[in-house]
């Protein structure tokens, strides 16, 4: 919401502002969600199926791609703060209204997207653990349904973030 | 994970890991079109299409990923609902917005 109205205001400095950050990034971490999910996604008929060993495998595919998420976003990060582009940077303070608030919006929703992998993570270790075993079974598969549902929803929020963010120059 | 078709058998409400497979090329798919299509300076337009195509690639998400595909109409429906509210708060703020 707050991204449309500023985004409608200042659509020229989101422009130029958004030229800054990375495509190629954002698109590897798209395949790399997309993977996941799919993972995700496949694990459920795996532990339907019975077959404990696929679904561990599966499980931790998904977390692992979670990971190079993150170690992407760190990198993609980095590189900004050595620009001197991070909430408060002198050079950021320098910059139009609109280009200030274009790296405003993207810290805050890339950031509020990256605590949501994280809490992933952790559920998804969880239902790892509960893989191995066993109370998670071909019967009872809620809690990895639910997990897997939860991975999805951040797997959504960055189907639509990428373009917002990286794609609009 | 090169045991899949070992397993392929048709149950209700297990989704073969080949529909996955399939839907994993369909999204990967639409990126790729998404990353072309801002290239050819489209102007407004380019924020339009790749929206759209984003929201082509969420139905996918939640019909098979999350198995809405699976679930009764009401359901359908609900989601469907819900999603319609929400497009709604933001077109409706919007416009509050520019005609202010």
């Amino acid at each position: 919401m707050v991204y449309a109205i500023f985004r409608n205001k200042y659509s020229a400095d989101f422009h130029t502002a958004a030229h800054e950050l990375n495509a190629f990034l954002g698109a590897l971490n798209t395949v790399i969600l997309l993977i996941s999910s799919a993972t995700a996604a496949m694990s459920i008929t795996a532990v339907q199926k019975g077959n404990k060993k696929l679904a561990l495998w599966l499980v931790g595919i998904t977390i692992f791609m979670a990971f190079l998420f993150l170690i992407n976003k760190y990198f993609e990060w980095g590189h900004k703060i050595h620009l001197g582009i991070y909430p408060g940077s002198e050079l950021l303070l320098k910059m139009e209204q609109g280009e200030l608030l274009f790296f405003g919006l993207y810290y805050f929703m890339t950031g509020l997207h990256v605590f949501h992998i994280i809490v992933g993570m952790i559920i998804l270790t969880v239902v790892m653990v509960k893989i191995k075993s066993e109370s998670i079974n071909a019967h009872d598969f809620v809690l990895l349904e639910n997990g897997a549902l939860y991975w999805h929803l951040v797997d959504l929020i960055w189907i639509f973030l990428f373009p917002l963010l990286y794609l609009i120059t | 994970m090169e045991n899949h078709e070992h397993h392929e058998n048709q149950e209700n409400h297990i989704t073969p890991y080949s529909t996955m497979l399939k839907v994993l090329v369909g999204l990967l798919f639409l990126t790729f079109i998404t990353i072309s299509v801002t290239g050819f300076h489209l102007g407004a337009f380019t924020v339009a299409v790749a929206l759209i195509i984003a929201c082509v690639k969420g139905g996918i998400v939640i019909t098979w990923f999350m198995h809405l595909k699976n679930e009764t109409p009401i359901f359908r429906y609900m989601v469907l609902g819900v999603l319609l509210l929400y497009v709604l708060i933001i077109v409706i703020t919007f416009f509050d917005y520019a005609f202010r």
